[in-house]
């Protein structure tokens, strides 16, 4: 590949020896063995993000992109990367996140193959949503989630899945900044597809309104003003019609409503 | 002792209970005086630190702000940003421990002892350090956008770190931006050089606050800042070669900065981006040729005669059982009008 130089590879031996990489920090217990792993692991990261992104004086090259991302889907690389993210230092997790960021948002015409990819591998959004329950990957998978909300395709999946309930344990974690993070993409999934999450209400309104009511009891201040904001957010929403007037038509959440009004809080406003 | 809180702090990382620190002096204000910063001891490793309260309840910066702020310090590793150790809730307060400062912030510094300005040397070491901060921001396609001396804190040690990463803004070809209302169209390269030369303005700015001890414009309305600003008036270092001795105060007139700082004030300062450095060049400036023999561990005895607060003077203390007369001494002695701006 003579237009990057005579040490560069090309996309599918960079995918290979990231995967070999990942194999090794995965399995192997040697030290020795693991530092090279690492090294090579950085350095195939770079070559990937510059492929992506070009340097100074080149530009990112179409054709290599298509081929680097047909590699990827191919091995199953972001499956990978996601399921190791935990090994990877912590340069390195930042750089995979503006990678998967990166490859999500690639369109050509009107196809996303990024997405459509996630979407037949549906396993690489519930790691992604598992990510919370690790305190070193967790704002990185919140990144990226966030990210494959944007799709309704994506969004979707994860509503129609029972791992979405995980969320009501994500949100009240102890530590400040993973709860509000998890809180913040707990709301994009219910908030950014109307007609998904109409529908999803629908189906689910028993299910989903007694966990939520744990929300609005829960003990930590913080999930609850934020649990009664989007509870208004996604009351008032035309979208939401019939759930809403189910909801209202119930006289234990006005009740409910009623003694939060009379609590000392004053940021509570519905 | 006194290296105990430079050790990262993965021992506190993992405690996140109010029950797990003891609470002893507020030492300043943060936020725009919404949050308050405590002196604090971390009970299980015995190590000290700083903690930030802020009451959200009534808290009038924006819950997602002060998430985002917390978000970006985790995602930072670097020597010159300040490092968050946990957060948590108690009640409707959120606790952020962080390492403890001792001097605090270059704004505390100028109040408590350098009215009119640090002295040069002791200007290049915290600036080469706050350069190297914003080296690595800029690598990670971050731009500060709220540099000025109250968010620039030095350690007992020293050592210097940025904070106040609330305004910090993501450049979109890093993938980590969310709000779309900042997508901009350009070559991502392009964003990242068309950005960072204003940042450095700021950091123009904030040489001339560290040299004269005031912020330039700093007495002014905004419309008048924005006159003079039109006119080309440009924040300058106070010296002896552009001050008269009637006007100006003695002190600026009888001392006199090389050409070499008058230069890169100069140069950060410069209207059009074009003209302004990026942030690596700038370290490779003549101005840090005099930091080049020496480190910032020379630091602490420029801004003699301030004591920080270190914590074997914290530990010798609290040890006597004696934490509350000495925490008070300590407020009255450098800390009563100390404000940290996060």
């Amino acid at each position: 590949m003579p237009r990057f130089g005579k040490s560069q590879k090309n996309p599918a031996d960079v995918v290979k020896s990231l995967r070999d990489a990942l194999d090794v920090l995965d399995k192997s217990q040697d030290k020795k063995k693991l530092d090279k792993a690492n090294d090579e692991l950085v350095k195939s990261i770079s070559s990937i993000k510059l492929f992506l992104y070009g340097s100074a004086e080149q530009e990112p090259q179409q054709d290599v992109i298509a081929q680097l991302s047909q590699e990827i889907y191919s091995s199953s690389l972001l499956h990978n990367l996601l399921v190791n993210l935990h090994l990877i230092d912590f340069e390195r997790k930042k750089d995979v996140t503006q990678i998967f960021n990166n490859l999500l948002r690639r369109q050509i015409s009107s196809r996303l193959p990024t997405v459509e990819h996630i979407a037949a591998k549906p396993d690489i959004l519930f790691l992604l949503l598992n990510g919370y329950e690790n305190q070193d990957i967790a704002l990185h998978c919140g990144l990226m989630l966030r990210e494959c909300l944007r799709h309704e395709s994506l969004c979707k999946l994860i509503l129609t899945s029972p791992k979405f309930f995980d969320f009501f344990n994500y949100v009240e974690m102890s530590t400040f900044d993973i709860s509000s993070d998890a809180f913040s993409t707990f709301k994009d999934t219910l908030t950014k597809h109307k007609s998904v999450v109409s529908e999803f209400l629908e189906e689910q309104y028993d299910k989903f309104f007694d966990y939520y009511q744990r929300l609005l009891n829960s003990e930590n201040y913080v999930t609850r003003r934020q649990a009664l904001k989007l509870l208004g957010e996604l009351l008032l929403d035309r979208h939401n019609f019939v759930p809403m007037t189910k909801y209202i038509s119930n006289e234990k959440n006005l009740k409910l409503m009623m003694n939060m009004l009379r609590g000392k809080e004053q940021k509570y406003s519905v | 002792m006194a290296g105990k809180i430079e050790v990262k702090g993965s021992h506190v990382k993992s405690s996140a209970s109010p029950k797990e620190y003891e609470v002893y002096v507020q030492m300043g204000l943060a936020c725009n005086g919404c949050a308050y910063i405590y002196v604090g001891k971390h009970i299980p490793s015995g190590s000290f630190v700083a903690i930030r309260k802020v009451n959200l309840e009534n808290c009038p910066v924006k819950f997602d702000d002060l998430a985002h702020e917390i978000a970006m310090h985790r995602l930072f590793n670097s020597p010159h940003i300040l490092e968050c150790f946990s957060t948590f809730l108690s009640e409707d307060t959120l606790w952020v421990v962080m390492p403890l400062q001792g001097y605090g912030s270059c704004m505390d510094i100028m109040q408590a002892r350098f009215q009119f300005g640090l002295p040069e040397l002791a200007i290049a070491l915290i600036l080469k350090q706050v350069l190297e901060a914003l080296v690595y921001l800029h690598e990670c396609g971050i731009i500060h956008r709220s540099l000025r001396a109250s968010h620039i804190l030095v350690s007992e040690t020293g050592q210097v770190v940025i904070s106040g990463l609330r305004n910090c803004y993501l450049l979109e070809r890093f993938g980590l931006v969310e709000n779309k209302c900042w997508h901009f169209p350009t070559n991502s390269d392009k964003a990242i050089n068309y950005y960072s030369p204003e940042l450095l303005g700021s950091l123009g700015v904030v040489a001339c606050e560290l040299a004269n001890g005031h912020t330039p414009f700093a007495n002014l309305k905004s419309y008048e800042i924005l006159y003079e600003k039109l006119e080309g008036n440009r924040p300058r270092l106070l010296d002896s070669s552009n001050t008269s001795f009637s006007n100006d105060s003695e002190v600026y007139h009888s001392r006199t900065f090389s050409t070499d700082f008058h230069e890169f004030a100069e140069k950060c300062c410069s209207y059009s981006p074009d003209e302004r450095p990026t942030a690596k060049e700038l370290l490779n400036h003549r101005f840090f040729n005099q930091t080049k023999q020496i480190s910032f561990g020379q630091l602490p005895k420029m801004l003699e005669p301030l004591t920080p607060l270190t914590s074997s003077v914290l530990e010798n203390h609290t040890e006597m059982g004696a934490v509350s007369s000495v925490t008070d001494q300590l407020a009255s002695a450098t800390l009563t009008d100390l404000q940290w701006e996060f």
